[in-house]
């Protein structure tokens, strides 16, 4: 297991990671979500003996490795520009971190011939770097790393580079290899569907703190704070003020429904797109009427813009295609249940 | 489009006709340049008589070689300090870029003055300290170039992938930045070769420290023989073989 | 990381240019207050009188004259450099190379023998005086050696392959939907050319006069044997002072006023780069 304690790391006035605490099984993916700046690089960067922290401690399995050199850590980092060694050829760039350890050259052709095989690299051997698709690129990466057998890999924006298409691709290949080898991954990224799709735990981080730290279907399910809620997913938020006077209909629709429990409160409501209905059913026990303003066409799903009587905001619902035909300005009923409003 | 060949036209008879005409001298039997006394390499082999020059050719050779190996090194070193550094420092970008400048008559005389002050005795070593001035500079400037489309997470990549300092430089920079520092070499060597002013001044007295540009000045300055042609034609011819060399193996360094 | 070590591989470097050029530098220039003593060695009473000595008219007049030959040099490189450089922009594209190279090859043989193959040229049995006579334009050979003249083709010379590369890479940097435009808006080539193109090649153009300017004002060898000898240039002067005159420290107080000259014009270029982007 990895445990970082009270790590803090400052660049001159500017506080990068303020007293971070996680703790990472092994064998996890795990996930480092954030904004740019929000230290999650940083973070990246001291677990693999690029920085050294202000304050704190890494443990990784028992042992404390915070001042451990790069070459003498069990972690290995992917590079976000995949930094293959230019003048070597592909077999040479995954061959070089074994030839650094005192391994016989039998065993080092055996198992740089194994990870090729693994990571789908086959006939690539003479290549050089410059004559590698993007894709490829970051297979010799990965391979590269993972032949080293470390006990942790990290991950700094791996799929960023990537074209949309490739993306996909590659999310699923991720996390097959990761199942594969049994590693305990940890990638830095900015984008929260790239983390909901691959971590069994994410850290969602903001200017150098942890805000919370939870499985995928937590975090979207249970987003603890308007900051989460905001980066994960969509969510719609309306705005509740009890001083003002343009949303006093919806302030006694909340209050009554026991939604917004006070009335002084100022508060942002939060609804996640899907959660809202045009049709009733048995479990939709609060309704509310919108507006339309924009109607936009998804293909096979349509989105209405429209302004709710709930309070100033506009949201978004999910809609079949018969509501493609529906005017601007015309009226209609969402239903949805209490529980699915989230109040910050 | 006339006009444009014959300009270029006009233009490089400027410029080579002065090699030109030196070239067809050297093969003139008459060594005057307005009688043709016949085509003869006598003056090549009186050249190859003239035990000064050789000496002179010697001396240069030795100047040349021990210098550009030590510039090399030295220059190799501060272009990879300087460029591995994220921060550009501009007091050492100022001094690195002082010895290309400045004129060379000024740097003569102050070497003079420097090591008569500390009372340093002047010969070949005296030449060879001031030529490594001027070469650290070209060299470290033409081995920069290389850093240009320099990915530095690769030296982080072999830290990380197991290597220490020494290993990551030898395995990973230095075959990078080869090129650059082959080129850097042969211009240091070139310039090292064709330096006058600065070797005149620190060569010291006695002709046993005379490179073949100071023997080259009082050959035109003094006396001038018919060889000094057939001597000016081979060091062109050679320069030119240099500049090929070089150019095949960095076109890059080489034009900027 | 690693800073400590990084900072060895500067250390050899920066030691080598300071002690044997910054500090060599720093004497000249501490120098240059002090004043030649009666038998050639040097009396260390500070004051400025070589620099009083430098603006006596003799002195100043050189100054002058070195300011001259270095501007003509200039001015005249880039003036037949321009059209050079445009017209090898101009041909086809796969001759760009080999013409730029040809342009630069004279320039990698030696100095002094480049300059040396203009006094057989120039010199009154020369090359062209015979030409000349023989083509009966002239009677009597033209003294065109050992003048001013001869040595500003001498630095036209030398210094012409960099302007004509400076100015090309200037031309081939623009920015080609200019050129297009000016000309759907109706105008002219010529026009084109100096409305737009001039004008916009400008900083390389400055750059190789003042390049010029600079290499020619601190050059010793061309006027030297181009100029047979004569004072023409300050680096004549400060290379007497070291030789036979013997008065080092007035020779370091007009090297002192050489460099000054240099970083003003370096100077004015710099805000003049600045000026133009």
């Amino acid at each position: 297991m990895l445990r970082i304690s009270n790590i803090s790391k400052s660049f001159g006035i500017v506080k990068a990671l303020d007293n971070i605490n996680l703790e990472i099984d092994n064998g996890e993916f795990f996930s480092l979500l954030g904004p740019s700046g929000c230290g999650k690089t940083t973070l990246l960067r001291i677990i693999s003996g690029f920085e050294l922290p202000d304050n704190g401690e890494i443990i990784l399995n028992e042992q404390n490795i915070t001042n451990t050199k790069p070459y003498n850590r069990p972690t290995n980092l992917l590079f976000q520009s995949y930094a293959l060694f230019p003048h070597l050829n592909v077999i040479q760039n995954i061959s070089y971190g074994l030839q650094r350890e005192k391994i016989s050259k039998i065993e080092i052709d055996k198992r740089v011939n194994a990870i090729m095989e693994k990571t789908s690299l086959n006939g690539l051997q003479d290549r050089k770097p410059i004559e590698l698709s993007g894709g490829q690129m970051q297979r010799v990466a990965l391979a590269r790393c993972l032949v080293k057998e470390p006990k942790i890999l990290l991950l700094d924006e791996p799929l960023s580079a990537l074209d949309k298409s490739l993306k996909e691709k590659m999310k699923i290949e991720l996390k097959k290899i990761q199942k594969d080898f049994k590693t305990t991954f940890i990638m830095v990224t900015h984008d929260q569907d790239e983390a909901l799709v691959l971590a069994d735990k994410i850290a969602v981080m903001d200017n150098g703190e942890i805000i919370q730290v939870d499985s995928p279907k937590i975090l979207y399910s249970s987003p603890k704070n308007y900051f989460v809620a905001n980066f994960i997913g969509k969510m719609n938020f309306i705005e509740f003020n009890a001083s003002n006077n343009e949303t006093n209909t919806a302030n006694k629709k909340l209050l009554n429904s026991g939604i917004i429990k006070d009335k002084n409160s100022k508060s942002i409501l939060g609804i996640r797109p899907e959660d809202i209905y045009l049709t009733i059913n048995e479990t939709l026990n609060f309704e509310f009427e919108a507006e339309i303003i924009h109607v936009a066409y998804h293909g096979q799903e349509v989105e209405l813009i429209a302004k709710s009587d709930l309070g100033f905001g506009e949201i978004s619902i999910k809609a079949d295609k018969s509501f493609h035909n529906v005017e601007k300005n015309s009226k209609i009923s969402c239903f949805c249940n209490i529980n699915s409003f989230k109040i910050y | 489009m006339k006009f444009n060949k014959l300009y270029l036209l006009l233009l490089f008879c400027f410029l080579y006709m002065p090699i030109v005409v030196l070239i067809s001298l050297s093969f003139n039997k008459s060594g005057l340049p307005t009688v043709w006394g016949g085509f003869s390499f006598e003056w090549y082999v009186k050249l190859f008589q003239n035990e000064k020059i050789f000496k002179a050719l010697t001396n240069t050779l030795i100047v040349a070689t021990v210098s550009t190996l030590i510039a090399s090194t030295i220059g190799t070193l501060l272009a990879v300090g300087i460029e591995l550094k994220k921060v550009r420092n501009n007091i050492i970008e100022g001094t690195v870029f002082i010895p290309m400048i400045i004129p060379d008559i000024v740097m003569a005389i102050s070497l003079l003055s420097f090591f008569t002050l500390i009372q340093f005795t002047l010969g070949l070593h005296s030449i060879i300290i001031s030529h490594v001035v001027f070469n650290i500079a070209f060299v470290c400037a033409v081995v920069r170039t290389r850093f240009n489309h320099f990915d530095h997470s690769i030296i982080e990549a072999s830290y990380d992938l197991g290597a220490k300092n020494i290993v990551t430089f030898i395995k990973i920079t230095l075959p990078i930045i080869f090129p650059g520092v082959l080129a850097g070499s042969l211009l240091a060597f070139t310039l090292s070769v064709d330096e006058f002013i600065i070797a005149f001044f620190t060569a010291g007295a006695g002709s046993s420290s005379t490179t073949l540009p100071m023997l080259i000045y009082s050959m035109i300055r003094f006396g001038v023989t018919p060889e000094i042609n057939a001597l000016s034609t081979f060091i062109i011819l050679f320069s030119f073989i240099i500049l090929f060399t070089s150019l095949r193996l960095n076109k890059e360094s080489v034009i900027s | 990381m690693n800073t400590l070590k990084r900072n060895i591989l500067l250390i050899p470097g920066l030691a080598w240019i300071f002690i044997f050029l910054i500090l060599p530098c720093i004497l000249i220039i501490s120098l240059s207050f002090f004043e030649r003593g009666i038998y050639g060695g040097i009396v260390y009473n500070f004051n400025f009188e070589n620099y009083s000595r430098v603006v006596e008219f003799t002195y100043l007049k050189i100054l002058l004259n070195s300011s001259k030959i270095a501007f003509l040099s200039g001015f005249f490189a880039v003036l037949f450099g321009y059209p050079a450089a445009y017209f090898i922009y101009k041909a086809p594209a796969k001759y760009q190379i080999a013409l730029l190279f040809l342009v630069i090859l004279p320039f990698w043989s030696n100095y002094l023998i480049r300059t040396y193959a203009w006094m057989v040229l120039l010199n009154n049995q020369g090359l062209i005086n015979t030409i000349l006579i023989n083509l009966n334009i002239i009677k009597e050979p033209l003294n065109i050696l050992y003048t001013e003249f001869s040595v500003i083709i001498g630095l036209i010379y030398n210094y012409l392959p960099f302007v004509i590369l400076s100015i090309y890479s200037s031309i081939s940097k623009l920015d080609q939907n200019l050129i297009e435009a000016s000309k759907d808006l109706g105008g002219s080539s010529i026009k084109t050319f100096f409305l737009v193109t001039l004008p916009l090649t400008l900083p390389g153009v400055a750059a190789g006069f003042i390049f010029v300017f600079v290499l020619s004002i601190g050059n010793f060898i061309t006027p030297d044997l181009l100029g047979g000898g004569k004072f023409l240039m300050i680096g004549n002067l400060i290379y007497d002072q070291f030789l036979s005159a013997r008065d080092w420290p007035f020779g370091a107080s007009l090297s002192f006023v050489l460099i000054f000259i240099m970083l003003f014009l370096l100077f004015l270029q710099a805000i003049f780069v600045r000026k133009i982007s």
